[in-house]
């Protein structure tokens, strides 16, 4: 007499109370249900869930707010030069930064160029959207990074001699999270340090990269990355004090309290 | 594809993209603060997923759904940051599941279910935070976005027998959680 089990039911459940069964197959899960009172109650529920999605989906749903938009607008590319040639470049550095995230997370080689690359590429992109954690409180950042990436930053505050201002940290998308982003304000312009654990031994170096200065070194088994804009040996001073102040606070700060 | 891009925009279309792009950010915003169930959180997981989608527009090719494109890299997005939190990826309590699977003697009367249907907005949104993230995702992207459940197939790259039964999971706890939050006992009993 029934066409249908219960579980043939179940899982046609969702199609019919959304009425896109073909008229056929709705009249064999109705025969079902008129016959079966679980179904039906089980239906029933559904239809209620459904209902109430419906009257409130419109209202739980939430206008972006408009600093959310505008840091999403300043994430878009730079508008496109004559012949799309600024168009060019960003898709060029975005393979590059895909690739190098895919060598960086895959740990197969970490020489210094790629890291100094990825950490303009990643310095570029993400110095306009600002810190995902906003705090001027290095002791607190580096305690909000160990409960959330598992492993101890030391984040410097930058205010022993190398006159930045702490702003926050960001995750690094392509690296998945195993690359710290650390945002200052120097003047008027943004800098980010970068922090790579197990990255390449570099003692110190110093490049320019997609019009940016960054200065590398290695301290405490961690590869730090200084990136901005300008004036290079001020930014290789600023370099120092961190290096400076990073030695300085040998004694681990982001396991106690 | 990066050239297949960039020949495809050639024209100006690089304006036409972000523009269209960005037209679906309160729907994104949305999804994401269902996900996330927080502000902060939601507003970090919009941002990484347009970062992401400029990032990788060569990939998207022109004339397909932008928005589920779009949907699709902010469940990706979302789900690494579960991942780097350490955090088990599709939670989904068993005990819960099981109990609206089978349960369903408990299930209210019709007073009851009139009730729920008479929640509050505020009621509403608890009650469906409450639901496990998978389900109350599922029901998120059909009930609130309107997508096909070949669309959520393809998003969550679940098979669409998965994306229905979620979904219907999901509607039935949302219910089961108004009742016991007692929205439907109000007055009655």
């Amino acid at each position: 007499m029934m066409g249908m089990n219960c579980r043939d039911v179940e899982a046609q459940l969702t199609p019919f109370v959304d009425g896109e069964l073909t008229e056929g197959a709705s009249s064999l899960v109705a025969e079902h249900l008129a016959a079966c009172g679980c179904c039906r109650q089980m239906a029933q529920q559904e239809r209620i869930g459904r209902t109430v999605m419906q009257q409130h989906a419109a209202r739980l749903g939430a206008c972006a707010p408009a600093s959310l938009r505008a840091a999403v607008r300043r994430a878009a590319p730079a508008p496109r030069g004559l012949f799309g040639l600024r168009w060019v470049a960003a898709s060029a550095a975005a393979t590059v930064a895909v690739a190098i995230g895919l060598v960086l997370v895959a740990g197969v080689i970490r020489p210094i160029p790629v890291f100094a690359a990825q950490a303009t590429l990643d310095h570029l992109k993400c110095k306009h959207i600002g810190p995902s954690e906003a705090s001027s409180d290095a002791r607190a950042l580096e305690v909000a990074w160990r409960a959330w990436q598992g492993w101890d930053l030391k984040v410097p505050t930058g205010q022993q001699g190398a006159g930045l201002k702490l702003l926050g940290y960001r995750r690094c998308m392509v690296t998945e999270g195993r690359l710290a982003h650390l945002l200052y304000q120097r003047g008027t312009e943004i800098v980010s340090l970068f922090v790579l654990p197990d990255g390449p031994q570099v003692t110190h170096a110093e490049l320019e990269m997609f019009g940016q200065e960054e200065v590398l070194w290695t301290s405490h088994g961690m590869t730090y990355a200084l990136v901005g804009r300008g004036d290079r040996a001020a930014l290789s001073a600023a370099a120092s004090a961190l290096e400076h102040e990073l030695k300085a606070e040998a004694v681990p700060a982001g396991s106690g309290h | 594809m990066v050239f297949g891009r960039r020949e495809r925009f050639a024209a100006g279309g690089q304006d036409d993209f972000e523009r269209e792009a960005l037209a679906w950010i309160d729907g994104l915003y949305g999804a994401a603060l269902r996900l996330t169930r927080n502000q902060p959180d939601a507003e970090d997981l919009v941002q990484d997923t347009y970062v992401k989608a400029f990032k990788s527009a060569g990939k998207f090719a022109r004339g397909t759904n932008l928005r589920a494109w779009l949907f699709t890299i902010l469940h990706n997005q979302f789900l690494n940051d579960r991942r780097r939190a350490k955090a088990n990826p599709v939670d989904v309590d068993s005990d819960i599941v099981e109990r609206v699977g089978s349960d369903v003697s408990s299930m209210g009367d019709t007073a009851e279910d009139a009730l729920i249907q008479r929640a509050s907005d505020d009621q509403v949104r608890a009650a469906l935070d409450a639901v496990p993230e998978a389900f109350r995702q599922a029901v998120w992207l059909r009930d609130a976005e309107g997508f096909s459940y070949a669309e959520i197939a393809e998003m969550l790259k679940v098979p669409a027998g998965t994306v229905m039964s979620r979904i219907s999971r999901g509607r039935r706890l949302l219910a089961a959680q108004l009742r016991e939050t007692g929205v439907g006992t109000v007055g009655q009993k």
